[in-house]
């Protein structure tokens, strides 16, 4: 029962810790979740990252369901970072269902995608999303993105706690 | 004419017969009254030719007394006024209005035959027959015999109103014959007249007697010609209609189809914006990160290869983006509204600004140029022509870059003028084709679909653009937009 990867949570598995200030990364990529991890360590932001592979798997660990079941339910993340494009659920209905629910709805979700259809956009922003970046292509820009939004969403912005 | 063909012929008929009637009538009463006037005056005539011979043994005999008799019984009737016996020279011999004895009145001569003068007599006009009383050829004395002209007697008689009654019956039946007649006539007209009316194209209805359609002479031709050609009309209608109901399917189908289309391409679209780029932010990414984290370990032709690689994926998000563009372009919905593009070059050109504060670019802009069309097509335009400016320009030492209107009737005109590189006007029929350039890569980056894009969007909004160039000193766009409502 894995409760978030091994290497992110640097060893993390037990189900009654709390985990403080922590990010949940739902993103299905590989190659971007490596990209991902590697900008946020680059970048010195050292808080712990869970990563989920698709939206099926987002809402069982937001909720506390299925294999997530153990997780400690008053522990949510700090922020999450959404892709849109990922299989069984969508970015956007995961966004959906987490904003409808009562104990996750005011946990800032930033939709972190490669789609620019303003479709897309206006979805995210009206379903609740509080933040959108388009991923660059080049690994310079990725990371400086990474950054900024470390830089505003874990330090800057207040939120309250859990 | 609100009054109908009966109704007209009727008036008209009546008044014809009625004015006839009248004429007949002042005729007859004309006639009439000729006639009693001759018979007036030949009674008159044979009453003084009585008087005469009657007393002729009297003058012989001068017996006055019976002179006087027979003056007196010559005129019994009303209208008479007088009768005397005069000598020739005029001296009444004897008189029926007994004043007038011994007087001397006109004397008439020796009369051969009859004479008839009108006179007056207390004021009303008499007529005066004479006749001579005559033995051989001697002559005795002249009979009168006068009776009034003014007497009102031919109509105590009475004929006038027979007549004028008569007259009346007469029209009244002849007017009440000719009605019924004219009736049987303009019937037929006013039914067809009717059922013409009643035709209505749109509720299908029409509707002519048979009778109409089986009668001789115009009505039936007419009912019979009018009833084919409704016919015709409304089979060429349904047929009409049917044909349309084909089109309209027709239409319908090919629209859905299109529609259907161009989502799949929207699709196609979208699935090209994530899926491509996923791969390609990972081959761009990773292999600058080998360059970040080995790069002491690689030699300089090794560092080569990877920063081709990685300036490879650099151009392959741009042409996807170029492309996208392009594919949007032709796919979006215009929204037309008028657009201030003087500000859409300031913002353009604040923002080349920026990203390149180090460049020496002096910019004229003119104001307030407002053009009609799609804004999120013509931002494309302008970022595109703008940014061309911008990159052909780049080598100069201080680049010249002016945006202007020009003054034209029919459109809106506006030109973007650079004094850049600029390229040999031979070449342009190749300037607004895909994916062809006219500078090399090492020279000017670039991916050839900037100016396509460009060009599809003014196909789209109608318009026109032109350009004029010379290698080395610059080139002018010029682009024209219809006006609204155009």
């Amino acid at each position: 029962m894995l409760l978030c990867q091994k290497r992110a949570c640097n060893g993390y598995q037990n189900a009654g810790e709390k985990m403080k200030h922590f990010i949940l990364l739902v993103e299905d990529n590989p190659d971007d979740e490596a990209l991902t991890l590697r900008a946020f360590k680059k970048n010195n932001i050292l808080n712990e990252i869970a990563v989920v592979r698709d939206g099926q798997e987002a809402l069982d660990f937001l909720f506390c369901e299925g294999a997530y079941a153990e997780r400690d339910k008053k522990s949510n993340p700090q922020i999450i970072l959404l892709d849109i494009n990922l299989p069984k659920l969508d970015g956007l209905e995961v966004l959906r269902q987490l904003r409808a629910n009562e104990s996750t709805s005011i946990i800032p979700a930033i939709i972190i995608t490669t789609s620019d259809e303003q479709s897309d956009l206006i979805s995210g922003y009206k379903l609740g999303a509080n933040s959108y970046v388009r991923k660059p292509i080049e690994f310079d820009a990725f990371m400086d993105a990474i950054k900024q939004l470390g830089m505003y969403w874990l330090v800057l912005n207040q939120h309250p706690d859990n | 004419m609100s009054l109908g063909l009966f109704a007209r012929l009727g008036i008209t008929l009546s008044l014809v017969l009625s004015l006839a009637m009248l004429i007949l009538g002042a005729v007859l009463i004309i006639d009439a009254e000729q006639r009693f006037k001759t018979s007036q005056l030949k009674h008159a005539n044979s009453q003084s030719r009585t008087l005469a011979e009657a007393s002729l043994d009297a003058l012989v005999t001068a017996d006055y007394e019976l002179l006087e008799r027979w003056v007196v019984s010559v005129i019994p009737e009303k209208y008479y006024a007088y009768a005397y016996l005069a000598k020739s020279n005029g001296q009444v011999l004897t008189h029926s209005d007994n004043i007038m004895v011994a007087r001397y009145l006109d004397a008439m001569g020796e009369l051969e035959n009859y004479k008839v003068r009108e006179n007056t007599y207390h004021n009303r006009p008499v007529m005066e027959v004479f006749y001579p009383a005559r033995i051989g050829d001697t002559h005795l004395a002249n009979a009168v015999v006068a009776y009034y002209l003014d007497e009102e007697t031919f109509f105590d008689g009475g004929i006038a109103i027979k007549i004028t009654l008569l007259i009346l019956l007469s029209l009244l039946s002849l007017l009440g014959v000719t009605l019924v007649i004219i009736r049987k006539f303009t019937d037929p007209i006013s039914r067809l007249t009717g059922s013409i009316r009643d035709t209505s194209i749109d509720n299908k209805h029409f509707h002519i007697d048979d009778k109409l359609l089986n009668s001789w002479g115009e009505v039936g031709v007419l009912s019979r010609a009018f009833e084919s050609m409704i016919k015709r009309l409304f089979d060429a209608f349904k047929e009409l209609s049917h044909k349309e109901e084909e089109l309209k399917k027709k239409v319908e189908e090919r629209t859905s189809e299109l529609a259907g289309a161009n989502k799949e391409l929207q699709a196609f679209c979208s699935a090209v914006s994530h899926d491509l780029r996923s791969p390609l932010r990972a081959i761009s990414s990773f292999s600058q990160i080998v360059v970040e984290e080995y790069g002491d370990k690689f030699d300089d032709e090794g560092m080569d290869y990877l920063n081709r690689i990685h300036n490879s994926a650099t151009k392959m998000e741009v042409l996807i983006n170029d492309m996208l563009q392009l594919s949007r372009v032709s796919r979006q919905e215009l929204e037309l509204e008028e657009v201030d593009l003087s500000l859409i070059a300031e913002e353009i050109l604040q923002r080349l600004t920026y990203l390149e504060p180090d460049r020496k670019v002096e910019l004229n802009i003119e104001n307030g140029i407002v053009c009609y069309g799609d804004r999120g097509l013509l931002i494309i335009v302008m970022e595109n022509i703008i940014g061309n400016a911008w990159k052909y320009s780049s080598k100069k030492d201080v680049a010249k870059i002016q945006f202007g209107q020009k003054q034209q009737k029919d459109g809106c005109t506006f030109y973007i003028k650079d004094n850049g590189a600029g390229f040999d006007m031979k070449h342009i029929s190749k300037l607004f084709e895909e994916f062809k350039r006219l500078h090399g890569e090492a020279e000017f980056p670039g991916t050839g679909v900037g100016l396509a894009t460009v060009g599809r969007v003014i196909s789209r909004l109608k318009g026109k653009i032109w350009v004029d160039a010379e290698v080395g000193k610059g080139a002018t766009f010029y682009v024209t937009l219809p006006k609204a409502g155009l």
